[in-house]
């Protein structure tokens, strides 16, 4: 790009190249057209103007609470974020629960058997009929108790995490 | 480099006071970008914000290929695009011609002479730095998009031409051609608007 013709004016692509501190262009040669050549001088010196110019940082300002608003903005995306996180977890959850119930109890006939006798408020007895205590499958209780405390323990996690 | 590698896990273990400082370093390459690229002064700040939260939350993903610098001036060069995509501004334009003769047969030029009270200024008038400024900075909010980038990138920033050409995702030699341009129109308009004399 940076042509040498030692017998003519610094071209624009050299004028550029010599304030570039550009190493293709022979400095020396350069100098000593410059010391020689008005008309070049002239050129270069409006390049010069123009390179401050193009370093010239009025305009450029951002408000004086600027670190502060991005910082609260990150902390208001972040608990977004936990926020849609912990929502989807407790949906999920929700459906296992009901899905678990579905599959290891025997609704139906426990409910029917409930409106036959017209008492409700006998829990005791509810938690009786139902099939899955009634054939011993305790077992099963213990793996939803251990489900929940896991379920608990994420979601101190992510609170823990939000607050961090 | 080991101390911004410290950083950028201090920042993904939670440390927002991290994540300020980072803020504080890099605010003035991001402020450089989206002022340059976006005109629209109400939504520069908004933008420049965007920057930093995408920052965070893809800190995680920055592999260190590059410097960090030029990772964030991406990320800014990328939103101001988009943002620019959304309000349909024309993004690839071309340059003038710089040869478009000296009655400034560009239609930029034109616009802008328009509307400069009085014309040209007289010849025994000099012209100070600030108003010599204030001129070129609306002959570069004139240029297309990626000039500007390429100007301020390289001129405010000091990156090297490999460095603005990662952020914009150019060869080193179209950043060098583009700036050589920039700078040969900008200063012929220079030439045009202030007699030669003038500048001295």
């Amino acid at each position: 790009m940076v042509t040498d013709k030692r017998d003519e004016h610094l071209s624009e692509a050299q004028l550029q190249a010599y304030l570039d501190k550009d190493a293709a262009l022979d400095r020396k040669w350069a100098d000593k057209h410059l010391g020689n050549c008005p008309h070049c001088r002239q050129a270069l010196s409006t390049y010069k103007q123009l390179y401050r110019g193009l370093a010239d940082e009025a305009g450029f300002m951002l408000s004086a609470n600027f670190v502060n608003s991005v910082t609260a903005r990150v902390e208001a995306e972040k608990n977004y974020r936990f926020d849609h996180l912990e929502n989807g977890l407790m949906v999920l959850l929700g459906l296992v629960a009901l899905a678990s119930i579905l599959v290891f109890t025997d609704w139906s006939s426990a409910l029917m058997e409930y409106f036959r006798s017209g008492s409700i408020s006998l829990v005791p007895s509810f938690v009786k009929d139902l099939p899955l205590l009634s054939e011993g499958r305790w077992h099963l209780v213990l793996f939803a108790l251990l489900a929940l405390s896991a379920v608990g323990l994420v979601d101190k996690m992510l609170v823990q995490m939000r607050h961090r | 480099m080991h101390q911004e590698q410290e950083r950028i896990e201090k920042i993904i273990a939670g440390d927002m006071r991290a994540f300020q400082a980072l803020v504080e370093d890099y605010q003035r390459l991001v402020c450089h970008v989206v002022f340059r690229m976006v005109h629209n002064e109400e939504d520069r700040e908004e933008i420049c914000q965007d920057v930093f939260v995408k920052v965070y939350q893809n800190l995680s993903k920055f592999e260190q290929k590059s410097k960090l610098s030029t990772w964030i001036g991406r990320i800014a060069y990328n939103t101001c695009i988009n943002y620019l995509k959304k309000k349909k501004v024309p993004l690839y334009e071309d340059l003038a011609p710089a040869e478009s003769g000296e009655s400034g047969s560009s239609p930029n030029k034109e616009s802008y002479l328009d509307r400069v009270p009085g014309g040209a200024k007289l010849a025994d008038e000099t012209v100070s730095d600030k108003e010599m400024y204030k001129f070129l900075h609306e002959e570069i909010a004139q240029l297309p998009v990626q000039y500007r980038a390429i100007l301020t990138l390289y001129h405010m920033d000091d990156l090297s031409y490999q460095e603005i050409g990662e952020i914009m995702s150019l060869p080193d030699g179209t950043v060098k051609s583009y700036l050589f341009r920039a700078r040969k129109l900008l200063k012929e308009r220079i030439i045009e608007k202030y007699p030669a004399e003038e500048l001295w």
